[in-house]
């Protein structure tokens, strides 16, 4: 599966090639996960875990030899903000469980222990309402994963989803509204 | 709600969230159709959109994500590549970009032995000139800051494509924020490491480094749990340019440092201190304690959003550990968990002691904050020993101010107050026996002061607002009263309190308190002591400005035998300078001068700290003026200008006098220019120390003035006489002599440029005034001629000839030596008789004008 280069797999994944989007996943994902291990104590820290620098890190290890294009290498981007949203999340979902304790031996997760655990909390709480988002309109989703998870702009995201600059910004605002509406709202919290 | 109703909402609130917020309401109602569902759904996204963005921003950039509000920053690229090698190092691979460079790890090329070092390389375009030749001038210095928890610079310069380079210890560790979290550390093992970091950036400070930039990332700790300190003095290596001044201000160069970590005078571009570490260190306590970093939430985007944030007061810590925002108070129980506390708990142990801690590091003008890390330090350790803290609630410098707010205008030397507390304190405790003593002694008589400010705080005081002279008289009665049998104390009060009578000129209850206290010296420390002899000295200051000058005499006298007999040289040459103004006031230069030269060599030769020896330099200089000296005059100012440069910087209340000495020796050899640029850095550091104004950048503006006239810039000359005329009057009574001198400059100005019937009235007043309270003054004659001639042209001869001939006799009597005037007089004379057909007298004055060709 990993055979292919990363630009072919990228080409393919544009095409809509559902069994290449999927190996460029776990590629990125794959990538992504070792250079957070490795880099769980780098030299420029910052509060948690530096989340651009660690896709462009992937980046430059999967795909600099191939020197991609402007769209191939926002595409990239985004795949990996998406694979960010999923590692990010495992984290969280194993340190919560570690602060739990319970039957749950508590062993030093190495990957967990690069977000801290408010921060953990927030990223579950913040999933838990992404997945409906995802589910009503995964453009919305996606926008959202470039912007929080892989930092990208206005217009990096619109180049690397084929949309327009303006759509990104319109959508991100609704996206963003009702994610911030329904995580308050469920907290009980009514804005008024 | 139906999806299809969802999405409708959705489509309206993102038309109706582009409108102005007075419109949106108008828009939803009528594009809701009456759907009260749709409608509810419209206005909470709405709501939720008023911080969905910060929300998101925030948690972007926590998660190291770029900040998702700054659209238009454009990619930095990698900066360098593997293998690239730079000194004795290879580049192995990138750790991080960021918006200055790139960080690479790299090795030894050689492989000689295994050390790894770490790389910052900058884009070309982040160094400017000046940058470049700083980093080359201030790299070496960085490079001997040598600390167990400083990772150190090893070298800096510039590779083959001209980039900025600076190689760093390599640091294997986490944020300090993280460490503490991680570690669940509890708050007061949080504080023992967190004084590991301030002994660090002590030893920096006694370096003169500042590190401009402390933040979590900068402040690493390695599993071992030793602190690490990262980049220190670098940003400063990184900085575009200095001396911008506060509106040259960029969003770039904010954008370059840590917002959420700097300090107010970063943010508005002020001089950085090492006061402004201070605060970043404050930031960076509170965040360990609390959890919250109070300016995270802060998000940026405009200038004057910033000067906003940077003028807001900080929530004290223990208030915000308890929020009534659920989703907050969420929060708040994990970072309490963190910290092996409940959230009643951890407010319980911040407020108080904390609290004060961290608001006296966090207090928005530097000076109030701690004086040094170690301050800062002992603070903590005191607070760690259940000792009592120095910093407290309401802090004096802060009740001083609230009280000269409340008096501006009525109590213009207010400001000196607040100096001659902070300093007398200082003073008078330096002198002091043992430090330990010293410390109890400066704290109790702080309290003290603090509470006769407190007192005069309208809420405390019972609405009866006191004036300064009230305060002080209350407190002169409460040393007596309350501090008995504490002779040193009361004795360092009365002195301090003296100093502040007699800078409000309130010379006789200065010199009342300063006697009891001369009493009380020569019974604690005896008749020939050093203490005495200060006590003495001061006196005889108070004489000298009552214009007591023969008791003022023998007292600095007496002083300076003491001095001399204890054999201090410091003290000798400060007894010295005291006597030797006492002389050159009495205009006995030729007493003055061999004092003040004995104090300028013995200042000179024992390297006399502080403000001593510029001090000697001026004021000899200024003797030297007065003789006429003007080329030795210049060369003391300007060894006087160039020693305060150094000691205290560029904008200190002590270098306004340094320029203003040297414009004006520059003004009198006629180097007009020079003497222009030096009269105008006075000012400006004037103003800017004292934005509301102070009387003596009057005397600066005159000064201007007077150059802009000589150099013929009439237009500006008119202008800086108008604003030196104004600032007077905001400071003195309309009888005030200075401001008949002004009033007969601008006067004088105006009748010489055409604006005669102002320039006539200015010069009437300005008559009026001067001849009531400086009738001898010099500038009283060129007054009168002028107004002489402005009679002469409306042929009013009598009284044309009086004002000139009053003119005329007062330049003969005093023995003035003014020939310009005199002859001004005299063909002024000559033009009236002639007018007034009296040909005899006109031809009497005739013969005595050197220039026959005039009239």
């Amino acid at each position: 599966m990993r055979t292919e280069s990363i630009t072919v797999l990228l080409e393919a994944a544009r095409r809509g090639e559902d069994s290449a989007t999927d190996a460029l996943f776990s590629t990125v994902y794959d990538e992504l996960r070792k250079l957070a291990r490795s880099n769980r104590g780098r030299w420029v820290g910052n509060q948690t875990m530096n989340t651009t620098a660690l896709i462009h890190e992937a980046y430059l290890k999967l795909a600099e030899k191939d020197g991609l294009n402007f769209q191939n290498r926002t595409h990239f981007y985004a795949t990996a903000s998406m694979a960010m949203r999923q590692i990010l999340v495992n984290y969280a979902e194993r340190a919560n469980a570690a602060k739990r304790g319970g039957n749950v031996a508590i062993e030093p997760l190495d990957e967990a222990t690069v977000i801290s655990e408010s921060m953990a909390e927030e990223l579950l709480q913040l999933t838990e309402h992404l997945i409906p988002l995802e589910k009503d309109s995964p453009r919305r989703c996606r926008i959202v994963e470039c912007r929080v998870f892989g930092g990208m702009g206005v217009d990096e995201t619109a180049a690397a989803l084929g949309i327009s600059s303006a759509t990104v910004k319109r959508e991100w605002r609704i996206a963003s509204a009702m994610l911030r509406r329904n995580m308050t709202r469920d907290s009980g919290d009514v804005p008024e | 709600m139906e999806r299809d109703a969802l999405e409708q909402a959705a489509q309206i609130f993102a038309d109706a969230v582009e409108l102005a917020p007075g419109e949106q309401d108008a828009f939803i109602l009528a594009a809701c159709r009456g759907d009260e569902d749709i409608l509810a759904e419209v206005r909470s996204l709405l709501d939720a959109a008023k911080d969905s963005e910060n929300f998101f921003s925030s948690l972007a950039s926590r998660l190291g994500a770029i900040s998702t509000s700054r659209d238009d920053v454009p990619e930095r690229p990698v900066v360098g590549e593997k293998g690239l090698t730079i000194g004795a190092y290879t580049l192995t691979r990138p750790v991080g970009s960021g918006g200055t460079g790139t960080v690479w790890r790299a090795e030894r090329s050689d492989g000689q032995f295994d050390a790894n070092v770490a790389i910052k390389l900058m884009h070309p375009s982040v160094a400017s000139s000046a940058a470049i030749a700083r980093l080359g001038r201030e790299a070496d210095h960085l490079a001997r800051l040598s600390h167990g928890n400083i990772a150190r610079l090893l070298d800096a310069g510039l590779d083959g494509e001209n980039r900025p380079y600076l190689i760093l210890e390599y640091v294997e560790g986490m944020p300090i924020d993280r460490y503490c979290d991680e570690h669940r550390l509890a708050l007061n093992d949080r504080i023992r490491l967190f004084l590991s970091v301030l002994r660090a950036v002590g030893h920096a400070h006694a370096n003169l480094i500042v590190h401009r930039d402390i933040k979590p990332a900068n402040v690493m700790v390695d599993d071992s749990g030793k602190v690490k300190l990262l980049d220190f003095g670098i940003a400063r290596l990184l900085q575009p340019d200095e001396g911008a001044g506060p509106g040259g201000m960029t969003i770039e160069v904010v954008a370059a440092l840590t917002p959420e970590f700097a300090a107010p005078e970063q943010l508005t571009n002020q001089g950085i201190t090492t006061a402004t570490d201070i605060y970043s260190l404050g930031l960076l306590l509170y965040l360990l304690l609390v959890g919250f970093n109070p300016r995270q939430k802060q998000t940026v985007d405009s200038l004057s959003e910033l000067l906003e944030v940077a003028n807001q007061d900080l929530p004290k810590p223990s208030t915000i550990v308890l929020d009534e925002d659920p989703l907050r108070s969420e929060q708040l129980l994990s970072f309490a968990r963190k910290r092996q506390e409940s959230p009643e708990s951890l407010k319980r142990q911040l407020r108080g002691d904390l609290d004060n801690i961290l608001q006296k590091a966090l207090a928005n003008e530097p000076e109030d904050r701690y004086l040094t890390a170690a301050g800062f330090a002992a603070d903590l350790e005191r607070y760690l020993n259940n000792e009592p803290v120095t910093a407290m609630p309401p802090t004096l410098a802060y009740r001083m101010r609230k009280f000269i707010n409340r008096h501006r205008g009525g109590v213009a030397t207010a400001l000196l107050v607040v100096i001659v507390l902070t300093t007398a304190v200082a003073v008078t405790t330096r002198q002091m026996l043992e430090a330990r003593q010293q410390r109890d002694r400066a704290e109790q008589i702080q309290h003290f002061l603090v509470g006769l400010f407190a007192e005069s705080d309208p809420n405390q005081s019972k609405g009866v607002d006191m004036t300064a002279r009230e305060i002080l008289d209350r407190g002169a009665e409460r040393v007596d009263r309350e501090l008995e049998g504490q002779t040193r104390v009361q004795a360092d009060l009365l002195e301090t309190i003296a100093g502040i009578y007699s800078r409000l000129s309130l010379s006789e209850e200065a010199s009342q308190l300063l006697q009891q206290a001369l009493a009380m010296r020569s019974e604690i420390n005896g008749a020939n002591s050093a203490e005495y002899a200060q006590v003495l000295e001061n006196l005889a200051l108070v004489n000298e400005i009552q214009g007591s000058y023969d008791e003022a005499e023998s007292l600095a006298t007496q002083a300076l035998r003491i001095r001399r007999q204890l054999g201090d040289p410091i003290g000798t040459a400060n007894a010295a300078m005291r006597l030797g103004s006492i002389y050159h006031r009495k205009s006995d230069l030729d007493t003055a001068e061999p004092l003040y030269r004995e104090a300028l060599s013995l200042a000179r030769r024992n390297r006399a700290p502080g403000d001593l020896l510029p001090h000697a330099l001026h004021q000899l200089g200024t003797l030297l003026e007065h003789r006429d000296k003007l080329a030795e005059a210049l060369e003391l100012h300007e060894e006087g200008l160039a020693m305060r440069r150094s000691i205290v910087g560029e904008e200190h209340l002590d270098l306004i006098e340094s320029y203003y000495n040297v414009g004006s020796v520059q003004h009198g050899l006629e180097r007009l220019d020079d003497a222009k640029q030096n009269y105008e850095r006075a000012l400006s550091i004037s103003k800017k120390l004292t934005p509301g104004g102070n009387s003596d950048a009057a005397y600066m503006v005159n000064a201007l003035a007077m150059v802009h006239r000589d150099l013929e810039e009439y237009p500006a000359a008119e202008l800086r006489f108008r604003e030196a005329l104004e600032l007077l009057h905001r400071y003195f009574e309309p009888g005030h002599p200075n401001i008949g001198i002004v009033s007969a400059n601008l006067g004088l100005l105006l009748v010489e440029t055409g604006d005669v019937a102002t320039g006539e009235s200015l010069l009437h007043s300005s008559l009026d005034v001067m001849s009531a309270a400086i009738p001898d003054h010099p500038k009283v004659p060129p007054v009168r001629i002028a107004l002489g001639r402005l009679l002469l042209e409306r042929s009013d001869y009598e009284a044309a000839e009086a004002m000139i001939l009053a003119a005329h006799r007062s330049l003969q009597e005093a023995g003035a030596d003014d020939p310009a005037h005199t002859q001004a007089a005299i063909s002024a004379l000559v033009a009236t008789y002639s007018a007034w057909g009296r040909h005899d007298e006109a031809e009497r004055y005739r013969v005595l004008l050197t220039d026959q060709s005039e009239d």
